[in-house]
Order: C-alpha cells, then structure tokens, then sequence
C-alpha cells in the first residue's frame, strides 16, 4: 500500500515537475521538427527526373521512349526549381533538363542540363539512356539538316522525309537486341524497404531522449531524493522508497516516449519501417534506462556540473557511433567498439531486429 | 578601469580549468568526427556488371569497335568489359555475354540487321539491369542513325539521279555524321553538380556546425564567472561605474576564453585544410568570439542559475541546430526555415566559420549587428536585474 502511495504521488509530483513539462515540451518539439525535417528518399529504386523547356513534337517522342523504360521510372517536371531540389531531397537520383532548341549541328552547342549530387552513380547509365532517347528523337531532324546541307533536300520536301522516316520506324528491319536471360531469379522473403534517414531519427531520438533526462534529473535537484533517503532509513521500507519513485519516473518517461513515437509515425506514415512491437520494446527499455539514470543522477552529491558538462560529448558520441551516420566498424584502431558503449547502436539494433 | 583590469584578471585566472576542460572536449569530438570521415567510405561501392564479349566477326572495323571496349567513359564505375572466347563464357564470373555474329558489320551496312545475342544473368538482379539497359541503348543509338542515314538515301532515291561519286560522298558524309555525334554525345550534356552544402563540402559543413553547436552548448561552462561579477556588482552597486566596468569585464573575459578556444581549433583546421591565414579570417574571429561571449552572457544573465543556464544553453543549441541547418543542411528544409534561419545565433555563427573555408570571407555585417543586439539585450538585463536586487 505504501509503494502505491508512494507511486502514485511521485507520478503526480512528476508529471506537475515544471522541469520535467518543459523537457517533455522541448523533446516533443524537437522529435515532431526532426521527422517534418528529415528528408525522405524515394522507396521505388532509382528515379530520374526529366524538364523539358519547350513542349514539342520533339519533347513529346521522348517522353514516349523515357516512360517506356522498364527499370528506371522517369519523372516529368514542369518546374526546374522543384526538380533540382527533389535531387538535392534524394526523391531523385539525378534529373535532366532538356533545353528548347535543337541545334544544327549538335556537337558544338549542347542541348541537355544534367543535374547530380555525389551519390548519383547510376548517373553513367542514365546519361546514356537519356542520351539515346535524345538522338532517336532528333534523328529525323539531324537527318533534314544533313539532306538540306547536302543538297539532296529542300525544306518543301521535309514532309515526305518525315513520312518515310515514320513508316521506317514502324516498319523496317531495324536493330533488335536477342535477349536471353541466363540463371533464376533470387526469391526474397518479401521486399526490404529502403532504410532512408529513420535509423539516423531514432539514434538522436534516443541520444536527446537520454541527455535530456540527465539535464532534467540534475536541475530537479537533490531536495526530494534526499527526503526519500530520509524516509527509507526512518520507516524501514527501503525498497518501495528505492523502486516507487524510479517506477512513476519510468512510466512518466514512457508516456512522453510513447506520444513522440506516435507523433513520429504519423509524420512518416506508410514510410515507416520499423514494427509497432519493435519500438514498443526499444521505447519501454529506453524508459526503463532513463528512469534508473533520473534516479541515481537525482541521489549525487557531488560532479552535476562535471556530468552536466559531459552530456553534450555524450550526445555528439552516441549519435556517431550508432551506425546510422557511418558503419563504425569502418574505424581504425578497434575504434569501432565504442558502439558498444552506445545506447544508440543498441537501440537501433533491437528496432532491425524485432 | 582599475576594478574593470582586476576583476578581468581574477576572472581569466580562475577560468583556466575549464578552458582546458573545453579544449579537450573539442579535441575528442573533433577526432571522432576527422576519424570518422576520413576512415569510413565516402559512398558505398556500387554494384559492377562485368560484361564478356564474343567476337565472332571476322571484318576489321568490328575488331577495330572492340579495340577500346574497356574504355566506356562514365559508364566505367558501372561496368567492366572485355573481349573473351566462347571458352570463357562463365555465368559465375560475367553478369552478361554478348555474342557479335559472323557477319554482323556487314548487315549492318546492307541494312539486313543480324541481331547480336545478349544472355544475361538474371540471378544477381541490379547488374542484370544494367547490362540490359546498356544493351537496349546500344541498340537505340544504332537504329536510330541507321533511320537518320536511310531516311536522307531514300531522299536522294540511293543516288539514282546522282554520279556514283557523289553518291559515295554522300553515303560517307551521312555516316561520319551519325557517328560523330555518337562519340561526340557526351559534350551534349551539360553537367551542374548539385550540394545540399553550398560552398562548403560535407566535411567541412559539419565541422562548423558541430563547432558552433558545441560552442553554445558549453556556454555554461563560463556561467559561475560572469555570475560572480554580478553578484560583486550587485554588492558594489552604489560606486559609480562598477555595474560598467564589471559589465564589460564579464563580457571581455568570455570573448577572451572563447578567443582561447577557438584560436587553437582555427589553427587545427587551417593545417588540415591547408588554408591561408588572412586578415580577415582573425577579424571573423574577434568577431565570432564577441558574438558567443554575448550568449554566454545571455543565458547566464536570463537564468542567474548555473544549472538552468546549462539546460538553457543545451535545449537553445539543439532548437536552431535543427532550424538552422546544424542537423541537415538549410538547402534541404522547407522554404520557411530559410528565411528563419539568418535570425539565429547559429546560423550567424556558422555563417562566420564557413568563411575560412571559402576564398571570399562571408559578410561581417549580419552577425555584428546581432552581436551589438545581444548586447544591449545583456546590458539592460545587467541593469535591470541590479535594479530588482536580485541574485
């Protein structure tokens, strides 16, 4: 009965904490501006993004031959502004802008603006898919040009070359690829979304969670943890005095951790790509952990400041050495088993795993 | 100007330790991330389709095409290629063969068209699609100047009404056209490389903002000394000039100790990158210096607590960390935080500390203002917390 007293004052005196309502505020805050932030990349594989300047007969068989791609979806932009930063957003892989005019002689001016970041490695092959599609679109037009040059043609008689080439192209005996596929195709479980940026939101997830909990626990002060200390040595019942307060902590910090999850998953919706019960798991552990730490944090006498002081280094250490910003085992000097050490690169493993 | 040289003195004298704490602070931090960027990867290894070639045309301009296969441009980082023997043809090995039949050059100019085989190894997906691409674009460039090529002899009614030289040259031009543009198709393309970091590379976009978060977080560090020249300034209040000289000597001593750190982080960066020392670079500097001594004043000054000025320190840095691009670069939030963003400590900051990286020093004027801002914003607080007697 005294353990629930005990309880139930300590969750009521937590949650009325001025301190611990401006770091549930401020986590909320951040966690809700992180996932607003936090760019998510394209979860169809590789996308091009194509402007064209001028709609034309010409942009208008191109666009034919992009969308009939089968690997790789073209996307049409009307805006260049919006196309660019899709490719700087990574929606996009790279983008192509194809320009207004086709120039006489094609080699010397150039007609098509390719727009790449540094992860664009497709980019080799999309040039070229780009490219071809370019060349079969204007090949009647360099051909016109050619036949006028020479003086096999004169402009009057560009419909009837334009009629041969169309029924050419429908029609004739041109190059064909004999594809023969060779071996069977790999069976997956099922198809694995692409992780994007969300190992990276959960790792400051946890880190802010858990450095806010130490500057929370350290400004609420030594006063209550003492009067505790007082009243397990005077009335004999140190359990409930040690485990009450660490319990309506944890379930206070829970509750916080539950609702910024949930404001998270909204944000992401049906990018989401961890499990309801994963983050279930992760998120009561994580509670667990920060309630244990406001507990013994709360009980110090000495070195709050020191500890104070660490918390920034703590929170620059755990976001680097969970895995989501480098793989740590690529570090030098056995450097990479500080993930150990990181409650980050565990909780993103429990969030892989379950 | 003697409390303001005295106070000043016993001020730095005391805050020795914690500079030193703050340096080495920065050192791991700074080791961590240098280490970081310079061990792992700068992109994971794309996959690379290895394609096997058998030639079994005998003309010489098919040898001659094949000569320069394993020069394939920018495609280079996707593909490997190379000319093998029927013998050779292991699926373990390449991810497609294409098989050139006899013959083939010469259909290709009598416009019989004998289709290449191209057999691809399905198993390993990505690579897969690749070589099927290259394939299809192989194929598109091909029929597409033989289009343009038949399409200007049917014109010329295949030199029906021509001599056979003029026909020859005819027939020459339109293929030296055709092929010229595709070796030349490359120069087609203009290329605008994209950065989310503007001016600055990755490495160095986070080394600043990393930099300036800390910075901000650890202005507590400096929090005890400017309380304690107010607490003395409060007991000495009633001398004229005190609140001044004690004022700008808990101003002069944070810019210093900031001065202190920021100095041997400047020289650090300077060897790594290699930059030249510039005037400018000592003004930005002072300048930064004056600017973050500001917000130590600030959150000490708001609060009057140590601990609260560390939460305060703490939970402002990571706020405009997250709307001023210390988290991700501005180029990739929405257009609102943008306009935001320059009306922040860190932003400012920030903006100074690029300058060292870029050959045009960035625009002294922004943060100056704010800095003079900042202070007046302490000066009346100073003031008016005197005034309120309280500590």
């Amino acid at each position: 009965m005294f353990f629930f007293t005990l309880f139930r004052l300590k969750l009521k005196q937590q949650l009325r904490s001025p301190v611990f309502l401006t770091f549930s505020v401020f986590f909320t805050a951040f966690v809700l501006g992180m996932a607003l932030l936090l760019p998510v990349p394209s979860s169809n594989g590789p996308q091009i993004g194509v402007l064209f300047e001028k709609q034309d007969a010409l942009s208008q068989k191109m666009q034919t031959l992009l969308s009939e791609n089968e690997d790789y979806p073209f996307v049409f932009y009307s805006d260049l502004s919006s196309m660019t930063e899709d490719v700087l957003l990574g929606r996009l892989h790279c983008a192509y802008g194809i320009r207004d005019a086709v120039p006489a002689s094609l080699s010397q001016e150039r007609c098509i603006d390719g727009y790449y970041t540094d992860g664009s490695y497709l980019r080799g092959l999309t040039d070229e898919i780009v490219l071809s599609c370019f060349l079969d679109a204007t090949s009647l037009y360099i051909s016109e040009n050619y036949a006028l040059k020479s003086g096999v043609a004169q402009p009057s008689d560009f419909p009837q070359m334009e009629s041969y080439f169309r029924q050419l192209s429908k029609n004739g005996d041109l190059m064909k690829i004999n594809l023969i596929p060779v071996g069977n195709v790999p069976v997956h479980d099922a198809p694995s979304p692409s992780a994007g940026t969300q190992p990276l939101l959960y790792a400051v997830f946890i880190s802010v969670f858990l450095s806010l909990s130490v500057v929370c626990a350290l400004l609420q002060g030594r006063k209550e943890s003492e009067s505790l200390r007082f009243l397990s040595l005077t009335g004999k019942r140190k359990f409930s005095c040690a485990f009450a307060p660490a319990l309506a902590i944890g379930l206070a910090n829970i509750g916080v951790l539950l609702a910024c999850d949930l404001l998270l998953n909204l944000c992401l919706g049906a990018q989401s790509l961890y499990s309801f019960h994963a983050r279930l798991t992760m998120l009561s552990l994580l509670g667990a952990a920060s309630s244990l730490l406001m507990v013994f944090l709360s009980r110090i006498r000495t070195g709050s400041l020191a500890i104070m002081a660490l918390t920034p280094l703590f929170l620059l250490c755990n976001i680097c050495f969970s895995g989501a910003v480098f793989n740590p085992d690529y570090l030098p000097w056995g450097l990479g088993m500080l993930k150990y050490l990181c409650p980050g690169w565990y909780g993103i493993k429990i969030l892989g795993a379950l | 100007m003697g409390l303001f040289l005295t106070s000043l003195k016993i001020t730095l004298k005391h805050s020795g330790k914690r500079l030193i704490f703050l340096l080495l602070v920065f050192a791991v931090c700074f080791g961590v991330v240098f280490t970081a960027f310079s061990s792992a990867p700068d992109k994971e290894p794309s996959p690379l389709a290895s394609i096997g070639i058998i030639n079994n045309d005998t003309h010489p301009i098919s040898s001659f095409a094949l000569s320069s296969v394993d020069d394939l441009g920018r495609a280079s980082s996707l593909f490997s290629a190379q000319i093998i023997s029927p013998a050779q043809k292991d699926f373990s090995v390449f991810t497609a063969v294409i098989t050139i039949p006899e013959g083939f050059i010469e259909s290709v100019m009598n416009g019989t068209n004998l289709s290449p085989g191209v057999e691809v190894n399905i198993s390993s997906p990505m690579e897969a699609s690749f070589a099927r691409q290259m394939a299809y674009v192989g194929a598109k460039y091909l029929s597409s100047a033989q289009l343009g090529i038949y399409t200007v002899l049917n014109q010329a009614q295949y030199g029906a009404e021509m001599s056979a030289q003029a026909y020859q040259q005819l027939l020459l031009g339109v293929n030296l056209e055709f092929m010229r543009l595709f070796l030349d198709r490359l120069t087609l393309i203009e290329e605008h490389p994209l950065s989310a970091t503007g001016a600055l590379g990755l490495k160095e976009y986070y080394i600043v903002s990393i930099c300036v978060m800390l910075v901000f977080m650890y202005a507590f560090l400096y929090t005890p000394a400017v309380l304690a020249l107010f607490s003395f300034s409060r007991s000495c209040r009633h001398c004229p000039g005190s609140a001044r000289a004690l004022f700008f000597s808990s101003l002069v001593s944070c810019a210093l100790l900031e001065l202190a750190l920021l100095l041997p982080l400047y020289l650090a960066v300077k060897r790594y990158f290699s930059f030249a020392l510039s005037p400018s670079h000592l003004a930005a500097l002072g300048l930064l210096s004056l600017l973050f001594a500001s917000f130590v004043l600030l959150c000490a000054l708001l609060t009057l607590e140590v601990k609260a000025a560390a939460a305060l320190g703490i939970f402002l840095s990571l706020g405009m960390g997250v709307i001023s691009g210390g988290f991700l670069p501005l180029e990739l939030m929405p257009q609102v935080l943008r306009k935001i963003a320059p009306w922040t400590v860190h932003y400012q900051g920030a903006a100074l500390m690029g300058g060292f990286f870029t050959p045009q020093p960035a625009s002294f004027w922004p943060p100056a203002v704010m800095t003079g801002v900042l202070l007046a914003v302490c000066g009346f607080l100073w003031r008016w917390r005197l005034g309120k007697g309280a500590v």
